[in-house]
């Protein structure tokens, strides 16, 4: 190249300091702290701890406000998986979910209305044995009944007789758990303008466990003709 | 910090001290989650991935969509995705909609709507493909670009197909979508997470303000379900497609 | 002046220039390619996003592989290959340690351009993972990693040949960074690409890796970078350089948390977005300290200083973007923001920002001062380097501002509100598009000018006959002076 740059010549730059200076006094500063200047901005280190203890503190009440009680499943951190810890359904999901269960099985004979078909499949909507002792509900699904069947001076004929829903019933197809017996009726008690309690797994399970050796289907005979 | 080693181990254990915080505890906590079995249907939750809808999400990395749609629905008080029309879903997104998902391409950006519930508000592929093959067909101001390599021109053969789109072409031909573009839409519509998991579903909802209505006294509560009954999801599943959100 | 004269006296670091100048070069050279490449992809892109007939109907080059491409053309082409050259070089200076077998190290850094020049191809033909900055194909990836791991042993083994005492600041960022990739790349690889994990826990990973990437690679070197070119050009010790050490080990501690705030919104555990949140808000304390670090070392030096120098504009502009970026973390972790920044451009200007305004600038910073020396002459043109510097600035201010202004400003605010359309929000955000645009067409003249500066400086085809016979400038001959201990 013709001419030689300059010290100040963009094209290359002058160092300021050489490599091992900037070691060995960087070396030495870094466990001596500065005399802070007058007027010079000396971030003191208690400055710095008082702010870092701080935004720590900050830092630890946002946490625990939006943890979302750690738990792997809950997206919306402010819930903090509080009310929440319950593992049983709310009645809107054993409703919906007894619905599901009828839409799938007793709708082809009961009907979508409840009313069943005359002569043939007794009504759901205003039966005393639906609203009535739920004892009696609870034998009848678990093992079935056999016709005939009589019901407010009605007789009944069944093309499909009523089957067995509990497991390990002789020509039972269904095998439901006790929990989905209880969420179906349920169901049946409360819609076609029926209005009765609701019946739980626990209750199921009791009636279930007093008749577990049975195994045939119920004569209109023999179950409590009670309320 | 003179000693490069102990730098070295330093930054190892910086390193692996967020990765077991972030990585191995969230892996730990849900990196085996087990799709929900509905005893009432007898069905797993998510569904499983039909043939061609998984063979459409490999078509759908391909081309790299993720990056301008996100497949993540924010509720609650992030953005409007549960309020604008049509919905981008009915809820938030869940861990467990994703277990189906060999790859999971929530996406950071949205240059275009929301795609993780496509399926239920698109329920017609003729429209899908069209979108596909002339996105300004629908809206110019759409800046999507033109996927037309997925689709090819044939001459008539006999009787039109009809798959065929109804778009302007040369007179003896027609434009059909390759197995590619059949595989991406079969993808698309199968994006719908109609299905609301009670776990999730409780631990995610604000706990209801303390008015113990119980349903013995409400007669049918049949409006207030949170549980998606099929038939109720197959309703909103035929509701037409909206304009395009 | 003879050669005998420029061997023996050799300003600084003579024989270890002479045996980084091959690597060095061929690592440089590599860098720009890729630099250039990711321009021209960035540029197609960009266009794309407010003209879709862009190039429409060819699928190699729809917007889902070329924007990938470019993104990894930039983050493994340049940053990676530049991110190497500097952590060579600064290694080599401050431990004074020569390379051993520059030839071997020529092959490993030829092996790791092949496997990216392979994965970009594979991302442009489908085959993309779609995590974001780790969209290599499987099967460039182990490919990359031994690669890589060949290169980085060569800078340890630089390391431990060295015969400095101490360890200055930018050495912990250089070996720490150095280390961090593999294991990043690695973890990412096994559990998102080989035996991926289930589910959302895919996405935890994936952010994981990607701000980890950015700050653990790419913030870390510009780090490095800054902390050894303020003293240097300015002849002056880091300001409050006792509090340097905190800050390096805050920073790693809070900033490999604060990925997490990738994923507010999205459907992972809440306690893991609200760690990484306020990760965010943690790292105001090393914020404080670099700051402190830098601000007050360059205001010591005299901001007259910035006029002569050129590499320390450079480093400014690099500091200045490093403490944005930081800020722009915190402020999207706010409640509040959280919600508005989310999913938008917003995010994605900061990555932007961290790659090109922190580490790029740093390193072109950096390779304006090493180049001349590692070849004895001074760059050929003044002017182009003035134009790279002032294309730059401009383009990565009004790209990040404009990306950032119609993320807020469109998307975000369309996004949280259910009446306005996703078709408005796409008409509002062309204007913005358009200026980074226009942004991405400054910063790829910049590129070039930068590229053509370079090419002549080492081709320096005028000057071949004569290079013998050319006066090497007395600067660099000269002894560096001693940086002095401010006085107590």
């Amino acid at each position: 190249m013709s001419e030689i740059p300059s010290d100040f010549d963009p094209r290359l730059e002058p160092a300021g300091a050489s490599d091992e200076s900037i070691q060995r006094v960087h070396a030495g500063l870094l466990h001596t702290k500065p005399e802070p200047e007058p007027g010079g901005y000396e971030l003191t280190p208690l400055l710095l701890l008082g702010f870092m203890s701080g935004l720590i503190l900050a830092c630890c009440i946002f946490f625990v406000h939006n943890r979302g009680g750690f738990d792997s499943l809950v997206y919306n951190g402010q819930l903090n998986g509080a009310g929440v810890v319950s593992a049983d359904l709310t009645p809107a999901q054993i409703i919906a979910r007894g619905k599901s269960l009828y839409g799938q099985t007793c709708i082809q004979c009961h009907q979508p209305t409840g009313l069943g078909v005359p002569g043939s499949y007794p009504p759901l909507a205003g039966s005393d044995i639906v609203q009535g002792d739920p004892e009696r509900l609870i034998r009848i699904i678990l093992d079935g009944l056999k016709d005939p069947i009589m019901l407010n001076g009605n007789q009944f004929v069944t093309p499909n007789k009523m089957p067995a829903f509990a497991p390990g019933m002789p020509g039972g197809l269904y095998n439901w758990s006790d929990a989905k017996i209880s969420y179906v009726l349920t169901y049946i008690r409360q819609d076609f303008a029926n209005k009765a309690d609701p019946i739980t797994a626990d209750q199921v399970s009791a009636v279930h466990a007093k008749i577990a050796d049975r195994k045939v289907e119920w004569t209109m005979k023999e179950l409590p003709t009670t309320p | 910090m003179n000693r490069a080693p102990l730098i070295f181990l330093g930054a190892f254990l910086v390193l692996a001290f967020s990765w077991a915080g972030l990585v191995l505890t969230n892996q730990v906590g849900y990196g085996s989650l087990a799709p929900h079995f509905d005893d009432t249907e007898n069905k797993a939750y998510p569904a499983q991935m039909a043939g061609p809808a998984a063979q459409g999400a490999a078509v759908y990395q391909d081309l790299g969509c993720a990056y301008c749609h996100t497949q993540q629905v924010r509720g609650g008080a992030q953005g409007a995705d549960l309020t604008r029309l049509p919905k981008w879903g009915e809820r938030d997104s869940y861990a467990r909609d994703y277990l189906r998902d060999t790859r999971v391409q929530l996406g950071d950006l949205r240059v275009g709507p929301d795609l993780r519930n496509v399926g239920a508000r698109d329920t017609d592929s003729t429209a899908l493909y069209l979108h596909l093959y002339d996105p300004a067909h629908a809206n110019p101001a759409w800046t999507m670009p033109s996927y037309n390599f997925l689709f090819e021109q044939r001459p008539i053969t006999g009787e039109p197909s009809p798959l065929a789109l109804k778009v302007p072409v040369a007179a003896g031909f027609e434009v059909l979508p390759t197995p590619r573009a059949v595989a991406l839409v079969a993808y698309l519509l199968s994006l719908k997470d109609t299905y609301d998991y009670p776990d999730e579903s409780q631990m995610n909802t604000p706990p209801a303000p303390p008015k113990t209505a119980a349903p013995a006294k409400g007669g049918p509560p049949v409006g207030a379900t949170s549980v998606k009954s099929p038939a109720s999801a197959a309703t909103d599943a035929a509701k037409p497609a909206a304009a395009k959100p | 002046m003879s050669d005998a004269h420029s061997q023996t006296s050799p300003g600084e670091a003579g024989p270890i220039h002479t045996s980084l100048k091959v690597p060095l070069l061929v690592l440089l050279a590599f860098a720009l390619l890729h630099l250039l490449a990711a321009s021209a992809l960035g540029l197609i892109a960009a266009i794309q996003l407010h003209t879709p007939g862009f190039f429409a109907g060819c699928e190699y080059v729809t917007f889902g592989r070329v924007y990938p491409a470019a993104i990894n053309e930039l983050a493994y082409g340049w940053g990676v290959n530049a991110g190497l050259a500097v952590a060579l070089w600064l290694t080599a200076r401050l431990a004074r340690g020569t390379v051993p077998q520059g030839g071997l190290l020529v092959v490993a850094i030829v092996f790791w351009n092949l496997g990216v020049k392979l994965g970009v191809l594979g991302i442009l033909a489908g085959d993309s993972t779609t995590f974001a900055w780790l969209e290599m194909p499987r099967y460039v990836g182990p490919f990359l990693l031994i690669a890589y791991t060949l290169i980085a042993a060569w800078v340890v083994a630089v390391q431990c040949r060295g015969v400095a005492r101490w360890l200055y600041a930018s050495q912990w960022y250089v070996l720490a960074s150095l280390f961090w990739f593999p294991w990043l790349w690695s973890a990412a690889q096994l559990m998102l690409v080989f035996a991926p994990v289930r589910g959302t826990v895919q996405a935890v990973v994936a952010a994981w890796f990607a701000h980890n990437f950015l700050s653990l690679w790419f913030a870390s070197l510009g780090l490095a970078l800054v902390y050894y070119f303020l003293p240097k050009v300015l002849g002056r010790p880091i300001r409050g350089y006792y509090l340097s050490s905190m800050a390096f080990w805050l920073f790693a501690i809070f900033t490999t948390w604060a990925g997490a705030a990738r994923l507010a919104g999205a459907p992972v555990p809440a306690w893991t977005q609200t760690a990484g949140r306020a990760a965010n808000f943690m790292l105001l304390v090393p914020l404080a300290i670099f700051a402190v670090n830098f601000f007050g070392t360059l205001r010591a030096g005299g901001l007259r200083a910035l006029r002569h120098s050129i590499v320390l504009r450079f480093m400014a502009v690099a500091a200045v973007v490093f403490t944005l970026w930081m800020l722009r973390g915190v402020v999207g972790a706010l409640p509040g923001l959280t919600e508005l920044t989310g999913l938008t451009w917003f995010n994605t200007a900061g990555d932007y920002a961290v790659v090109y305004g922190m580490f790029s600038m740093a390193a072109f910073g950096a390779v304006y001062y090493l180049a001349p020396r590692l070849l004895r002459r001074a760059w050929p043109s003044a002017i182009l380097i003035k134009a790279h510097f002032w294309f730059a600035t401009t383009g990565l201010v009004l790209g990040v501002v404009a990306l950032s202004c119609g993320g807020i400003f469109v998307q975000g605010i369309g996004l949280a509100n259910a009446k306005v359309p996703m078709a408005e929000i796409n008409t509002g955000m062309v204007f913005w598009l358009h200026l980074a645009t226009f942004a991405g067409i400054l910063l790829t003249l910049g590129h070039l000018a930068f590229f053509v500066n370079f090419f002549k400086l080492v081709l320096c085809p005028r000057h071949r006959s004569a290079a013998a016979a050319a006066p090497v400038p007395a600067v660099l001959l000269r002894p560096s002076p001693e940086l002095q201990a401010p006085a107590r």
